[in-house]
């Protein structure tokens, strides 16, 4: 130091006023951001249409009050856009669902229409990355309006956006569920269809080119509903589990579904029973539900609502390939998968919808680990051009393949018919299944007698000697035909039904769980 | 009977077996229609005299059936193809018309087995006509059966390549979807249901050819890789398949140096391949055979999804998997057809760790109403999956066009290519400019809209992405073959992922 400093007592400055509080700027910038959004306009013209904004649905999903943020202050990358962009047309952060943490995110389209851009796809990834590195699921809403332009129009704009390497790496590690909530194209759809679970809500549009671009780009014309509506989707494309009429009812189907699931690939699904569900006791009645008149169609669903705890049956997929009922339930608390043939469709036959819904059910239970239960009452594949012409020797093969390859643990009872391959694709494989059951008035065999007689012999007999016949095929086709060399572990009492799978539930609480990198359908997608 | 009377004997009633099969009626009768037993096909399959059959006395469990069903309708054991050792079945129509059953079924799981135990990949000859009747009718018969469980547990241990010969139905359409490699011959049918058996359950007629026949899987369904008029063309073409990958996924691929293939240097000629009018269509394939050794691209799928060409190559020798944009068909749009080809191909790539060449030049995906009810979106982010997951090497060029999705699809800047690079003349982007300039300006007409369009134009110009890191290299086209020959040989001394730690291995082919 020298000493002929200028002594700053000598020539005083003005008092300075109070530093602003940071704390104080923290709390009013976040509020700003938070109630503002993209505007207030835009807000109102959400609200007046009687839409809710992203935070909104977030708030709604969650338990009350558990929502918190992350990301708060990200805006858009070019600096033009720094101020109108807050959120960057992402929003998340983490919350509770029933008490147990999740991550939730979800498109703001009050900012450039939820379009997606450099640092919002950032913010999401980072959302899903902590969620897999600490182990709780994921839920998005989606409505996007797609990749933001001018942001990602260049070459360097374009390359610098987010590959949605995170999701598609995922494995299944966490459950990841997503709710179309609006008009949904590009990176949201691209989340749905890597979802575990995905319900769209009636209004919505999903689908990966919007109409517009769409038109521009081919002169086609389509409205959003006919491009990617509840009813083509939930009927036709298959492209969703769970169509409903209204956000409140998407938030319930997420904090449902993700209630059968553990928080992660690594912890056991929660066992949780059930209100209301008395003692595990016989049911003399259950026998009545399935028609002893083999051709005599009959709804899956009522026998299932019996098996399983009250209330507990969460039915996937139910417009499509509607001859394999596929949910998660409970039985005596445990979670399970319910693979279930439907003779009210079809008389219960596979065909290619069906296989696929099958297919994603094991792909979630070996992920997670989760048993599996397969009633059977199926009279075959459905046959015919149609059905071969849609692939159904690779669907029913993926289908096949996908059993052969579940780890977690699977149990099947025959109720009524197992035939042909149906019968070994809906878990019929002798000592590969965890217990394979059959009712007395089971009837397993390679065809349905009535199309084996005439496959056989054709016109060569007279219809007196082939119902003698097909009465012979019929006796061959008894289940203590397959119990009697071991090939089935029990035939059983269907009133005992609920009674033996909630025994074996239990037996298999201390099963040897395959270690993550050991579930071979954790690689597959569920698209 | 002393030792040499018993050998004696166990040499005529291999004889009988051999000669006669299920009857010398049935062998004569499938001679007068032009065809060849399965012994027959063994035979010219695989190299000459090295068929060492397994299961040669097995016979039908019904000691009603036992005399007349030599070999219980499935014929196979150990060969060579090429040189490399193999496991060869198929069905015998000449027992029960092929028909599938308890010890049949035993001997081929017998072979799927060695073959995985040995790490040998497997030939198999469909025909069956499906389970036999009255042997599996009931429930102890069918309870009996587990269909291929080791094949489908195979998690592309070994190669599995199925060549359909005749009628298939049941069982060798089942290996047949879940093999790497399916050829049809025409003339057969494949499906999982007879016709006769959809009369009678349906009453629905149709034709062998109409449900099942080459051209309505090349072209419709998929569900082949490949149709052939011969059945001499289908061998070649297994042996052709065969020679691109290893016996086993924990050896690696053979490098093969291509007969005739000159000194890899810089081809200028490689240049004027792609037209620089960015409209104007070509065969990629042409681009294709300049960039790998000559005769050595083995395209698969090539009447399904065709704006995506996939296949085998070489280059120097190295064995590579090859998805590229075919502008020709659709300008390159990609399509879900197009997806379920390359998606295909990475399982199998990463299964045997074979690298992977992507060439771009594709406007995007296809868009409209169809493709999005044909569930593009599922097709395209299950190939979005595939690639994320893929464990095996990975390169990528774009030659002319990469927008969009695509350009992420088909292994943009971003995924996980272990180089990727750009011709100088590549337009990069989100979006083609002759739609983004609707996009952005709708109402733009004459001059503006001149002027968007060439601010468009030049925003796509590579050496943006270059410039941020987001390519390795803007490249000269002449040097394309060099470049990958280069990275192919600097990726020799790569680490390989165990086997069971590829996370494709498990996924279906179908």
């Amino acid at each position: 130091m020298t000493t002929n400093a200028p002594d700053p007592s000598a020539n005083p400055q003005p008092a300075p006023a109070d530093p602003p509080d940071p704390v104080a700027a923290l709390r009013a910038r976040a509020q700003q951001i938070r109630t503002e959004m993209g505007g207030l306009e835009a807000l109102a013209r959400l609200h007046e249409r009687g839409e809710r904004s992203i935070r909104e649905h977030i708030d709604a999903f969650l338990d009350d009050g558990s929502f918190s943020e992350l990301g708060t202050f990200a805006h858009s990358m070019r600096l033009e856009d720094r101020d109108s962009t807050p959120g960057d047309g992402k929003i998340g952060g983490v919350g509770l669902v029933e008490g147990r943490p999740v991550a939730v995110g979800g498109d703001d389209i009050t900012v450039k229409r939820g379009s997606t851009a450099v640092v919002g796809s950032r913010r999401i990834d980072r959302l899903l990355g902590l969620a897999i590195e600490r182990g709780y699921p994921f839920v998005y809403f989606g409505q996007t309006g797609g990749a933001r332009v001018p942001d990602i129009m260049s070459a360097e704009g374009f390359a610098e956006l987010s590959s949605m390497m995170e999701i598609s790496q995922r494995n299944h590690a966490v459950p990841v569920a997503t709710a179309i909530v609006g008009q949904s194209f590009g990176a949201s759809s691209f989340t749905a269809a890597m979802s575990d679970f995905v319900v769209q809500v009636r209004g919505s549009c999903l689908a990966v080119t919007s109409p517009r671009v769409v038109e521009v780009a081919t002169g086609e014309k389509v409205g959003f509903e006919e491009l990617g509506g509840v009813d083509v989707h939930a009927t036709r494309t298959g492209l969703i589990d769970l169509a409903v009429e209204d956000d409140d009812a998407a938030y319930r189907s997420i904090r449902r579904f993700l209630s059968y699931f553990p928080p992660n690939a690594w912890t056991p699904a929660p066992r949780r029973p059930a209100d209301g569900c008395g003692p595990i006791v016989d049911d003399p009645t259950l026998a009545g539900l399935v028609p002893a008149r083999r051709a005599r169609a009959y709804d899956m669903r009522t026998v299932i609502n019996r098996i399983v705890d009250p209330d507990s049956a969460f039915e996937l997929r139910p417009g499509m390939g509607r001859g394999l009922y596929t949910g998660f339930a409970r039985i005596d608390g445990w979670p399970v998968a319910m693979l279930a043939s439907n003779p009210l469709y079809n008389a219960g036959t596979l065909d290619p919808a069906a296989c696929e819904k099958g297919i994603r059910m094991l792909v979630l239970c070996d992920s997670f680990n989760i048993p599996a239960v397969f009633l059977q009452d199926v009279p075959g594949f459905l046959v015919g051009r149609q059905v071969e012409h849609s692939r159904l020797l690779y669907r029913a093969i993926r289908f096949y393949e996908a059993l052969m390859l579940c780890s977690a643990p699977t149990l099947t009872v025959v109720v009524r018919k197992a035939f042909g391959l149906a019968w070994q694709s809906l878990n019929g494989l002798a000592g590969m299944t965890n217990g394979l059951y059959a009712w007395p008035g089971a009837e397993i065999g390679f065809m349905d007698p009535g199309v084996g007689i005439n496959v056989l012999y054709g016109d060569r007999l007279s219809e007196a000697d082939k119902a003698a016949r097909a009465a012979e095929m019929a006796a061959v086709t008894s289940p203590y035909g397959a119990a009697g060399v071991m090939n089935i572990d029990e035939v059983i009492d269907p009133a005992t039904t609920r009674a033996v799978l909630a025994r074996d539930l239990g037996l298999l609480a201390n099963r040897a769980v395959p270690a993550l990198e050991d579930r071979p359908l954790r690689t597959w997608p569920t698209c | 009977m002393n030792q040499d009377e018993l050998a004696a004997d166990l040499a005529a009633r291999a004889e009988i077996i051999r000669t006669e099969m299920g009857g010398v009626e049935r062998i004569e009768r499938i001679h007068r229609r032009g065809g060849h037993t399965v012994r027959e096909r063994i035979d010219t399959l695989v190299d000459h005299g090295s068929f060492r059959e397994v299961g040669r006395f097995a016979h039908s469990a019904r000691p009603e059936d036992r005399d007349s069903t030599p070999g219980d309708g499935k014929i196979g054991g150990h060969a060579r193809i090429d040189g490399r050792p193999v496991v060869v079945f198929g069905d015998d129509i000449t027992v029960r018309q092929g028909s599938s059953t308890i010890i049949g079924a035993r001997k081929e799981e017998r072979l799927v087995e060695q073959a995985l135990l040995h790490g040998t990949p497997i030939v198999h000859l469909g025909e069956t006509g499906g389970a036999r009747i009255p042997d599996i009718l009931g429930s102890e018969g069918i309870s009996s059966i587990v269909p291929f469980p080791k094949a489908a547990q195979r998690r592309h241990q070994v190669p599995m390549v199925t060549v359909i010969v005749g009628k298939s139905f049941g069982g060798s359409s089942f290996l047949a979807a879940m093999s790497d490699f399916t050829v049809q011959v025409r003339g057969s049918c494949l499906a999982v249901t007879s016709p006769r058996v959809i009369e009678v359950a349906t009453g629905e007629t149709i034709s062998f050819e109409e449900l099942g026949g080459v051209d309505v899987h090349a072209r419709q369904t998929g569900q082949i890789d490949l149709g052939v008029d011969t059945e001499e063309e289908a061998w070649a073409a297994v042996r052709g398949f065969l020679s691109y990958l290893p016996s086993n996924a924990w050896t690696p691929a053979p490098r093969v140096p291509a007969d005739g293939a000159g000194p890899i240097e810089a081809d200028p000629s490689i240049r004027s391949i792609v037209p620089t009018e960015r409209k104007r269509g070509y065969d990629m394939r042409r681009l294709l055979n300049k960039i790998c050794d000559p005769g050595s691209l083995f395209e698969l799928r090539p009447s399904i999804g065709r704006n995506l060409t996939t296949g085998f190559a070489r280059i120097d020798g190295w064995p590579i998997g090859v998805i590229a944009s075919n502008p020709m068909f659709g300008a390159g749009a990609i399509d879900g057809d197009g997806c379920e080809k390359a998606t295909r191909l990475l399982v199998l790539c990463d299964s045997f760790d074979i690298p992977v060449v992507f060439l771009q030049d594709v406007p995007g995906f296809l868009v409209g109403r169809q493709v999005e009810h044909d569930r593009l979106l599922y097709k395209a982010m299950r190939f979005r999956e595939a690639l994320s997951n893929c464990g095996c090497p990975t390169l990528t060029v774009v030659v002319r066009k990469a927008f969009g999705l695509a350009f992420k699809a088909l292994n943009g800047s971003g995924v996980v290519a272990d180089a990727i690079y750009a011709w100088p003349g590549a337009e990069i982007g989100f979006m083609d400019p002759d739609v983004a300039v609707n996009v952005v300006r709708p109402n733009a007409t004459g001059a503006e809209r001149e002027a968007e369009y060439a601010r468009q134009v030049g925003e796509t110009n590579p050496l943006g992405a270059a410039g941020v890191m987001k390519l390795d290299d803007v490249i000269d086209p002449a040097d394309t073959r060099v470049v990958l020959a280069q990275d192919l040989a600097r990726l020799a001394t790569r680490q390989v992922r165990a086997p069971h730690r590829r996370p494709l291995s498990t996924w279906a082919t179908c």
